[in-house]
């Protein structure tokens, strides 16, 4: 039995000191590249989302690498992806991120698109001085850590919030309500909205949860309503928000609900049809669709069959924000001068332009969404908004 | 009035768990297998309706056809699995359930990839003495309902019924009495996947499903069955009927962030006073 | 062999074990093995002390992870909020699991193997969702920022620095060659044996005057107390902890970590933790692949071999000693339903 157990022993320490050898990371051949680690989750429960992203990634990293890739000190070097799956588990970000720091060498990384895993990954990434964009990650907190080498390229919290009480003042409405998930997502609505609304002059008349499995809201709906709001802020994902917007027709109709970014558009407009869905809106992760976002749906849609949403477009300006600042910075080893390129940056890329303040927080302009006449469109939400909103 | 229109909505998800418990306990009862992958089956069937129906299938046409698949894909877990394991190591069975469905969420994501699907049907209402319903909803019921007056009396007049509650009372005598008992657990096995997929089937056509979606149906099924007592059906039905109208009270009159605790607090109280679930240890 | 005998060669081994693991940094200067081994080595302590309830006693508990998480936000609150060291953090959050435990334990511990399975999975849950929920003690979903490494303490001389990889290291495999020769002194000592005979035969041990109650809560409590030491020195390697980290999808596969390896086995937890801790990463290369594969085996492991790797090994290795006939009964390993329990 102790045999068993010494013998046991001895091989895992063999093995683990072998694995360094057969994971290690290959040789290019002779062509210049720069590696680019890239954390999201692939597999598990909200792969779905996070495949949106490494695809909208892989494309951009395509594009570049088609059209030579990027310009350092007159030298082309091309990118290299390093993608590394996080399972939806943060132990499993914590390995990634490991990894690809001590192993593959790496001191580019983009991810990851859940808050918790990106905290995490940054334990590792900003001690070794690793460069980490995140393109969807939304929590606020991230931004507060004092971290140097985080940088968010996302709609995030704080901006939503502006973005609401700044469309709610144009429309006139001074007594809301809202409806928000019991997760991760609505509690932070929960603790940043309120406040600030209360501060812009406009009463929360009360704030109510539903789950995620949820598919009755009568209840909830009927308690709303017995609060007369005169509009109310609606955080849900897709499946949800199609359920409730439903239910608000028949129990509230006159009341509005906007949500909060959480579903899309258009896969609300095919639920519901162009008659149901119309005049619903949203706020949106990004402004208006131009050639641009026409030409990258088109390669989107003929690399990976199906049509690509906001999440695909943060994978794909993530890559060129890195590589905009590489070039700016004329250096791919040095992540303190990228850094500081990154600082001083403008991009215009699919969501929107781009730029970035000391603390790593993004500044983006708030776009809201909403459905007419059987299509969806999108305008920055300081525009003037239609006539039928107001 | 406010009430009514919770238990009536209470019944349509209802009896989507209830046919999702049905299936488990069923499983559970005769073969003690707590198989943990019923939410692969579950996701199985709702997938393939999906499919189905979005070919072009009569809803009613692809939901038989779903059962039928993972009826088919339940016999090959039973006979090429389970069938391997110890009867008694129902701890054992147990982890091989949580492998296969950890095989079968990943096959599930490369085959179908990981998007959620959903079919979207009408969303016409009605208005029955002041309580909305929708017709999809309606007829979600009706078939709900129809599938388990079947299995009532599948179990309780056919020669099959009675081989089927005599092994789950005593495999031994059942085998005495010439009783095939291997294959009464394989087609037992098949039965439960399928009313499975009856249900992700009925669930796709209100809900979003994705190939990571089966393990909340999974664990709610699990719950379920202890409460209203292992291998009961009518335990089933009352369990499935009262954990979805206990979640959507707490959602609808608790405002609070804690109402995700409720059903699990609820389980541990039922069953610190009734140990053996609501109906006991009756077998059929 | 006579007993003080096994036991003087128990504890030389658990040395020589010891001295081999402070001597990797020496060889392996890569940050990613060491945080592989690292992760190993609390997840060993888990492992092992969940086999203390699995395998000893025959439940199978799903609660374990939430005694981790609650060592882990105690520990992780002590420093952040309170500034208290870790050194005395790490005491807190073994005695808070234990007791948590205790109480988890009075009410799971009343029922039979499936419903005590499924108890634990609530009460498990709801102590997640406390975490999840209590935003203003744990920070929710978001998670707890800024948790420190342990202070560096000086011993016999020489500093340790635990802000280094070699130093959390070399911390981290103390605790848990440690915690791995206590759970083995206690599964040799009288208690071991009673918990022994309750897998076995509940009501035979019953019978023979074993009070059943007393040792099951007692093992539950141990494994609990020792699931909190490994969350707080979680707490502060990571640096960070989030609710996420000890949902039912991680508690599951807790579970399966002594079970891969062999429950009711010394070594068992260890190889099933090294196993499903070290492949997922081996099988990075093969990516979509990756978590296919880690079921299909999972399955097959059952199947050909439900004592664990390590039981099969030992079986194989009677098998080969006794030559031909008499297949050995191996009573380390497949978990029966108890009778009357």
């Amino acid at each position: 039995m102790l045999r068993v157990f010494a013998l046991v022993s001895l091989v895992m320490l063999l093995i683990s000191g072998c694995g360094g050898q057969i994971t290690g990371s290959a040789d290019s051949q002779g062509e210049k590249v720069v590696k680019v680690g890239v954390l999201e989750p692939l597999t598990g429960a909200i792969a779905e989302t996070g495949n949106w992203v490494a695809n909208g990634v892989k494309l951009a990293i395509e594009n570049i690498n088609n059209s030579g890739g990027i310009t350092i000190n007159g030298e082309k070097y091309k990118i290299k992806p390093i993608i590394y799956d996080t399972a939806t588990k943060i132990n499993e970000a914590m390995n990634g991120i490991n990894k690809l720091v001590s192993q593959d060498k790496v001191k580019f990384v983009l991810g990851t698109m859940l808050t918790d895993q990106t905290a995490a990954i940054m334990q590792v990434a900003e001690p070794n001085k690793v460069l980490v964009i995140s393109s969807v990650s939304a929590g606020d907190k991230l931004t507060k850590q004092g971290w140097k080498y985080f940088f968010r390229a996302a709609p995030y919290n704080n901006m939503s919030i502006d973005t609401a009480i700044d469309v709610c003042t144009r429309m006139n409405k001074k007594k809301i309500a809202m409806l928000v998930s019991n997760d991760a997502w609505g509690k932070s609505y929960v603790s940043l909205f309120p406040p600030a609304m209360e501060k812009a002059g406009i009463e929360v008349v009360g704030i109510e949860y539903y789950e995620l499995h949820q598919a009755d809201y009568s209840t909830t709906l009927n308690k709303i309503k017995s609060l007369n709001p005169e509009l109310v802020i609606l955080g849900a994902r897709t499946d949800n928000a199609v359920a409730i917007f439903q239910q608000a027709m028949q129990i509230m109709p006159d009341i509005p609900l906007y949500e909060q970014g959480g579903a899309i558009p258009e896969k609300v407009l095919e639920a519901l049809g162009p008659e149901k869905a119309n005049h619903l809106f949203f706020a949106s992760r990004n402004g208006p669709e131009g050639e641009e976002v026409a030409k990258f749906k088109e390669q989107y849609k003929k690399k990976f069959g199906e049509e690509p949403f906001s999440f695909s477009y943060s994978g794909y300006d993530s890559v060129y924000i890195l590589a905009a600042a590489l070039e700016k910075a004329g250096t791919i080893e040095d992540t303190d001068k990228v850094r500081e390129a990154m600082l001083s940056l403008k991009y215009k890329g699919l969501i929107g332009d781009y730029s970035f303040q000391p603390n790593g927080e993004v500044n983006l302009r708030g776009a809201i969404a909403y459905i007419e006449d059987g299509k969806v469109i999108r305008q920055w939400a300081d525009q003037p908004l239609p006539e039928w909103l107001k | 009035m406010l009430f009514i229109q919770l238990v009536v909505d209470s019944l349509v998800l209802g009896s989507i768990y209830a046919l999702m418990a049905i299936g488990f306990t069923m499983i559970f009862g005769i073969l003690h297998i707590i198989n943990l992958a019923h939410g692969e089956l579950f996701v199985l069937g709702a997938f393939t309706a999906f499919f189905l129906v979005g070919a072009g299938v009569n809803f009613i046409l692809a939901l038989l056809i779903a059962m039928l698949v993972v009826a088919i894909l339940g016999l090959i877990m039973e006979r090429g699995v389970y069938r391997f394991i110890k009867k008694e190591a129902v701890l054992n069975t147990m982890l091989a359930s949580i492998g296969l469905s950890l095989f079968l969420q990943n096959v599930y994501i490369l085959i179908f990839g990981p998007q959620t699907q959903q079919i979207y049907g009408s969303t016409e209402t009605i208005n029955l003495l002041g309580i909305i319903i929708t017709w999809q909803r309606l007829i979600l019921v009706i078939i709900a309902v129809t599938v388990v007056i079947l299995l009532n009396l599948l179990v309780k007049r056919t020669w099959f019924g009675k081989a089927l509650r005599a092994t789950a009372l005593d495999p031994q005598v059942a085998q005495l009495m010439g009783i095939d008992t291997g294959r009464i657990r394989a087609v037992t096995f098949a039965l439960g996947s399928a009313l499975a997929a009856a249900a992700g089937a009925l669930l796709v056509s209100i809900i979003p499903v994705s190939a990571t979606s089966g393990f909340i149906p999974a664990t709610k099924a699990f719950i379920i069955t202890i409460f209203g007592g292992i291998g009961s059906i009518t335990g089933a039905i009352v369990g499935a009927l009262l954990l979805a109208l206990a979640e959507n009270l707490a959602a609808g009159y608790i405002a609070s962030s804690y109402t995700n605790m409720i059903a699990y607090a609820f389980l541990v109280l039922v069953l610190l006073i009734r140990p053996d679930g609501i109906f006991g240890r009756r077998s059929f | 062999m006579n007993r003080s005998a096994e036991l003087k060669r128990g504890l030389i081994l658990g040395l020589v074990t010891l001295v081999v693991l402070m001597m990797v940094p020496f060889m392996v200067a890569d940050e990613y093995l060491l945080t592989v081994l690292n992760m190993i080595g609390i997840y060993v302590i888990l492992a092992s002390s969940l086999n203390l309830i699995v395998g000893y006693t025959g439940q199978l508990s799903f609660a374990h992870i939430a005694f981790f998480g609650i060592g882990a936000y105690t520990s992780g609150l002590l420093g952040t909020k309170l500034g208290i060291s870790f050194w005395l953090g790490l005491p807190a959050a073994g005695a808070v699991a234990a007791i948590v435990g205790f109480v988890v334990g009075l009410i799971a511990l009343r029922f039979g193997s499936h419903i005590f399975v499924l108890v634990t999975l609530s009460l498990g849950e709801i102590i997640r969702l406390v975490f999840y929920n209590w935003v203003e003690l744990t920070g929710g979903p978001d998670g707890l920022f800024g948790i420190s490494r342990p202070e560096n303490i000086s011993l016999l001389g020489i500093t340790w620095d635990f802000s280094t990889p070699a130093g959390i290291y070399r911390l981290i495999m103390i605790f848990a060659v440690i915690s791995v020769i206590i759970i083995w002194l206690i599964v040799r000592s009288s208690v071991g044996r009673a918990l022994i005979a309750i897998r076995e035969n509940e009501t035979f041990a019953e019978f023979c005057g074993i009070n059943v109650w007393f040792y099951k809560n007692l093992s539950f409590t141990i494994g609990a107390l020792f699931a909190g030491i490994a969350g707080s020195v979680y707490a502060h390697f990571f640096g960070y902890i989030a609710p996420s980290s000890f949902n039912t999808m991680e508690a599951i596969y807790l579970v399966l970590m002594p079970f891969f390896g062999g429950i009711g086995t010394i070594a068992g937890p260890i190889i099933g933790t090294f196993l499903l801790i070290s492949l997922p990463e081996f099988l990075r290369v093969l990516a979509d692949y990756r978590m296919t594969i880690m079921g299909l085996l999972l399955v097959l492991i059952i199947l050909i071999m439900p004592q664990g790797i390590v039981g099969a090994i030992q079986s194989l290795y009677i098998r080969l000693k006794a030559g031909r006939s008499s297949r050995a009964e191996i009573s380390a390993g497949s978990i029966r339903v108890n009778r009357g329990g």
